[in-house]
């Protein structure tokens, strides 16, 4: 990130193969796939146009899903102003073409119960699934404490079991 | 339904396995995201990275933006602090020793005529010190001469300079360059009758010191403000190379300049404003009254002063 914002363009491309498959498919659990691909593009047009803000002494990821949690957040509060965050995210099946991989059963099961999880227990499995952020990492960047996304990982997973019990 | 809050030991567990990579959900989860951004996607926010880069600046080092204002801190403090404490004393002194001189030069009109204004000055009670110096006219005379020759040759633009400005205060803005210039003007002409105007005294009153007294400060003075008005330039046009090297500039000054930039520091100087060729820095006196305005412009070794115009 520190050579993009020295004017290195190649820099930015190695760094966007890094991290876009997980950023696409971060934004996919909480939204439907056409606000997905917005959201996806804004966080990156905001990285780019903040880039000489990036400090070096925080990782890259946690940085940039903290502008994508930001983003999401307001995302649900422009399409729900008086709402909390969504209680449950789209169904799995109803994210347009692009998602529509061939997923097995299980895969299929997995992202159903997934989307039934309240957004804030959903977005932990997410970041440890696909950026592997530690629990300080999430409870930074969803402004809580290191306990309370213990707990909410807790009762994600009790649910997720549940879900593969039933 | 399990209640997971009822669970404790077994959520424990089921944690501790999920957070070391051996829970089920995860496997399941690397099998089931496969997902990744269409094409056109990656085209545009990759087009607008490099477009990002294309559009800005070239970046300049962390370490001169701050450094830049500091230097300009600094500066602007140092010549703001020295313009209030030495405004002061040195307007004091000016007063003091252009009213010594105005007796002085009185007393010895008062002495060669009979002219009723110069006996008005005259009337002025001098102090004895002053009356004893006036009373050997000749050695005193030829070293007036002997300085406004001496001043001639040091400072013969700022006598120029600030004679345009003498054209417009009057009589009482005599020129700032030239002590011995203006006693030989003062037997070419005849004493003022009638006190100036308090704008036209408070402007002149810093001209009548000897340039030979003034310089050393006022080049102090100029330098300062001349290195805070290059700094401001350098900032406007965030010339971080410029600045960079300027730093250990040492700036010329000429007598003339330090003529004019000695007016300047014994009243008040602010910045105006920036116009297309220079910079336009206002000069108040003590009492913050408008006194007049000097243009200049920052030149590569240093800055050179366009116009002075007085206040109208």
């Amino acid at each position: 990130m520190l050579a993009y914002a020295g004017g290195d363009a190649a820099a930015f491309e190695r760094l966007y193969r890094r991290h876009k498959d997980a950023l696409y498919r971060y934004f996919l659990r909480h939204v439907e796939a056409a606000d997905a691909g917005e959201l996806f593009q804004d966080v990156w047009q905001k990285l780019i146009q903040a880039r000489g803000g990036y400090r070096s002494d925080a990782p890259f990821a946690a940085w940039l899903y903290r502008i994508a949690h930001n983003r999401l957040v307001d995302h649900w509060r422009r399409a729900r102003p008086h709402d909390e965050l969504p209680a449950d995210a789209v169904d799995a099946d109803a994210r347009g073409p692009e998602s529509q991989v061939e997923h097995d059963d299980t895969a299929r099961r997995l992202l159903a119960a997934l989307a039934r999880l309240p957004a804030e227990q959903r977005e932990i499995i997410v970041l440890r699934e696909e950026r592997n952020l530690t629990l300080e990492q999430i409870a930074d960047i969803q402004g809580v404490g290191r306990e309370t996304v213990k707990s909410r990982l807790r009762y994600a997973l009790a649910k997720l079991r549940e879900a593969f019990h039933d | 339904m399990t209640d997971a809050r009822t669970d404790g030991p077994k959520n424990d567990r089921e944690l501790e396995d999920y957070l070391a990579g051996r829970h089920p959900v995860s496997a399941r989860y690397r099998e089931a995201a496969r997902e990744t951004p269409p094409p056109e996607l990656d085209a545009a926010v990759l087009a607008a990275a490099r477009a990002g880069v294309a559009a800005a600046p070239k970046r300049r080092a962390r370490w001169r933006v701050p450094l830049a204002a500091a230097a300009t801190m600094v500066l602007g403090v140092s010549l703001v602090s020295q313009l209030r404490d030495e405004a002061v004393p040195v307007l004091n002194e000016d007063r003091a020793t252009v009213a010594r001189k105005a007796r002085e030069t009185a007393i010895v009109e008062s002495l060669a005529t009979t002219d009723q204004a110069a006996r008005g000055m005259a009337a002025e009670a001098p102090p004895p010190s002053v009356a004893a110096q006036a009373a050997q006219p000749p050695a005193r005379e030829a070293r007036k001469a002997e300085e406004a020759e001496s001043a001639k040759r040091a400072a013969p633009p700022a006598a120029s300079v600030l004679e345009r400005q003498g054209t417009v205060l009057g009589e009482a803005a005599a020129p700032a360059a030239s002590d011995g210039q203006s006693a030989l003007a003062a037997r070419e002409r005849p004493a003022p009758v009638a006190p100036a105007a308090p704008e036209a005294r408070a402007f002149a009153l810093a001209p009548p010191v000897p340039l030979s007294d003034s310089v050393p400060q006022a080049v102090t003075l100029e330098r300062r403000v001349g290195a805070t008005r290059e700094l401001l330039a350098l900032l406007q046009a965030q010339d971080a190379e410029r600045l960079s090297r300027h730093l250990d500039a040492r700036l010329p000054a000429t007598a003339a300049e330090a003529a004019i930039m000695h007016f300047a520091s014994a009243h008040a100087a602010r910045l105006l404003d920036r116009q297309d060729d220079g910079w336009r820095v206002g000069i108040q006196d003590a009492a913050g009254r408008d006194l007049g305005t000097i243009r200049l412009r920052i030149i590569p070794a240093g800055w050179q002063i366009l116009a002075l115009s007085p206040a109208s």
